[in-house]
């Protein structure tokens, strides 16, 4: 069985269910969709087509027998998902983004293992699965000033803001 | 003396020319002397416009795109963030200094500085600062911490001082000052280094007295903060030698002394110690549900609390130290590092766990008598790093995890004595195995009837998943 999904720059893909079911967003509304396709007007076809493509890789994943918290406390993203998320950079974070809109757990986060209080705070206890550890993975170990090229971030403090943040943080410095 | 009449006639007939010019000429020339000025004007205007495009440009570079990082919600930059800061919370200052939104969210953001790390170790990193610490705790507001204070790798008198020659020569050579060590006293030190095994001593007493302010740092407000540490890691430096050993012991009794506070919120604690001989005290945890230490001996002048949840013993080398936590009634999961472990406890009591869910066997052999588990309630059984595969772990479960870590050569013994072990579980996991020695074994020998999924998960992190007595899944 399958289902059609239609993407903002209006095209359409045929779905086999089993393969959809990994997108919760899909999920819930493949009940009340019946026959009729179903939009996705914050998603492009491009990044539809690999979210779809990991999706079709992970389609029998069992979940796991018991999540020690162990997983979600390294930046460690596996072989087949490496390759599959070495994209360029607006990719990247269009996966993140679509994956969030998508409500893609599996794809975009795993459950940090934080106590049950800070679950209730902004961050809710998730945190990126393979497309945000490998933004975090690209910002470990670099410097602001690598990290801005990286990203193409403008230094934008003025020279008092700057000084007023090494006042504030002046155990910060050399790190 | 010779006197040129030609030039001064020159000059006469120019300033004639001037005088006589007509006025008409005169507003022209100056009309042409503004319009030169005006064009100059304009260049630099023009040069100065063609600069503000150019920031412009770079600055509106990132938003042209359709997705960039500074287009992530902040809950999904944030979590970006914590997952950067996993290893070494301390490079979150880093992140202050990247752009005004990033400040703002790193700043205004307190589950960020929930995370305290605080290690010495030797010379090769700028210490961490007790006022990171009093930043910490100040930002995250009233939630939970998590304190990692890790002095294992805390160089001794000796490694101090070839660490510091290291470290002065590398001040003096750059002129500078160099992990927070001022280049005075670099300068001062390196003749004294060169001759005096007192220098050693004297960096080490340095960087120990570091390790007590921060200790002090982390106690600071009469404890108030300890209140709310939910997570607790103390690494401390064990000894090389009787000496060292005698060093580390007096240095991790000072440190712990200061951090005497209470903490009733800690449930999580994991302790590495100095000394296998000097263990430290520590007072009872009432609320303490996950515990991870060295040996038992550490905690053996307290009752291990009722309430533990989850157990983790790196060596329970001692004798009788297995049977005493027999009798954790709540206990859910328990993980038991055995590497040569002679378990020869004298009575040979059963370890019997009513609650217990998850067991997982580290290094596990036949060293010093099997264990006689009774656990009626196991849903996982993980064995990891078996030492040897002579002989049968008969320990009933309905989940097995089995970690193949390479110790032993491959070979079909191996996954014969997995199937043995499965007994009547109904899923079987497999790490570290290819996908094809598994299918090649189930498709020529029996399996347990009651075994339903075998779940293969290769060295790349490949899953493959085999439904038996059915269809291939």
């Amino acid at each position: 069985m399958s289902i059609t999904i239609v993407t903002s720059d209006n095209e359409q893909f045929c779905v086999e269910k089993l393969v959809a079911q990994r997108i919760a967003l899909i999920e819930d509304m493949v009940e009340n969709a019946g026959d009729r396709p179903i939009p996705l007007p914050n998603v492009t076809a491009s990044v539809l087509r690999k979210i779809l493509e990991y999706c079709e890789h992970h389609k029998n994943d069992p979940l796991p027998p018991y999540d020690d918290g162990s997983r979600s406390r390294t930046t460690h993203i596996s072989e087949w998902d490496q390759k599959f998320i070495t994209v360029d950079q607006e990719m990247l974070f269009e996966i993140i983004l679509a994956a969030n809109y998508l409500e893609m757990k599996p794809l975009l986060y795993v459950r940090l293992n934080v106590p049950r209080v800070q679950c209730l705070t902004a961050c809710n206890a998730v945190a990126g699965d393979i497309g945000c550890k490998t933004v975090a993975n690209m910002i470990k170990g670099k410097s602001p000033e690598e990290i801005r090229k990286l990203f193409n971030i403008v230094n934008n403090f003025t020279p008092e803001e700057e000084a007023q943040i090494r006042k504030e943080a002046e155990w910060a410095e050399d790190r | 003396m010779l006197i040129d009449f030609r030039a001064g006639q020159r000059t006469l007939m120019a300033q004639r020319y001037r005088e006589n010019i007509s006025s008409d000429i005169k507003q022209k020339i100056q009309s042409l002397q503004e319009l030169y000025k005006r064009e100059r004007e304009l260049k630099e205007e023009l040069e100065a416009t063609r600069q503000h495009c150019q920031l412009l440009e770079q600055e509106l570079r990132p938003y042209e795109a359709t997705a960039s990082i500074n287009h992530l919600p902040p809950e999904l930059l944030t979590c970006i963030f914590q997952l950067a800061l996993l290893e070494d919370h301390t490079r979150i200052g880093r992140l202050l200094f990247v752009c005004r939104h990033w400040t703002q969210l790193v700043l205004h953001t307190p589950i960020l500085w929930t995370n305290i790390h605080v290690r010495v170790q030797g010379s090769d990193k700028a210490p961490v600062k007790p006022s990171y610490v009093r930043a910490c705790y100040a930002r995250s507001g009233e939630l939970p911490l998590e304190v990692l204070l890790d002095f294992a790798l805390l160089s001794s008198p000796e490694d101090c001082l070839s660490d510091m020659r290291r470290y002065i020569n590398k001040a003096c050579e750059s002129h500078c000052v160099y992990s927070g060590l001022p280049l005075s006293l670099a300068y001062g030190l390196k003749p004294a280094c060169s001759i005096a095994t007192k220098v050693g001593e004297s960096i080490y007493d340095i960087m120990s007295s570091l390790a007590k302010q921060l200790a002090l740092a982390l106690a600071s407000g009469h404890g108030r903060h300890m209140r709310r540490w939910s997570c607790a890691t103390l690494l401390l430096p064990r000894g090389t030698n009787d000496y060292e050993t005698s060093i580390f012991i007096s240095f991790s009794k000072e440190l712990v002394q200061k951090l005497r506070w209470k903490t009733p919120n800690l449930q999580t604690l994991r302790i590495a110690s100095f000394s296998d001989l000097h263990p430290l005290r520590f007072p009872k945890f009432a609320g303490l549900i996950d515990l991870t230490v060295d040996d038992l001996e550490y905690v053996s002048r307290h009752p291990l609390s009722s309430s533990l949840l989850r157990l983790s013993v790196l060596r329970p080398t001692k004798i009788g130290s297995l049977t005493r936590i027999s009798g954790l009634s709540r206990l859910e999961e328990l993980e038991l590092t055995l590497w040569c472990c002679p378990f020869n406890d004298r009575l040979r009591a059963p370890l019997q766990f009513e609650c217990l869910k998850r067991l997982t066997l580290i290094g596990y052999s036949t060293f010093g008598g099997p264990i006689d588990f009774r656990i009626p309630k196991l849903d996982l059984l993980r064995i990891k790093d078996l030492c040897l595969i002579d002989f049968d772990i008969d320990i009933p479960t309905s989940t097995l995890d089995w970690w193949y870590t390479g110790m032993k050569e491959f070979d079909t013994n191996i996954l014969t004595q997995i199937f043995t072990t499965v007994g009547s579980a109904k899923h079987l996991t497999t790490h570290g195995i290819n996908a094809s020695e598994v299918d090649n074994y189930l498709k020529h020998r029996m399996t347990p009837p009651t075994l339903e999924v075998v779940a293969v998960i290769e060295n790349d992190g490949t899953l493959h998943t085999r439904k038996l007595h059915g269809s291939l899944v």
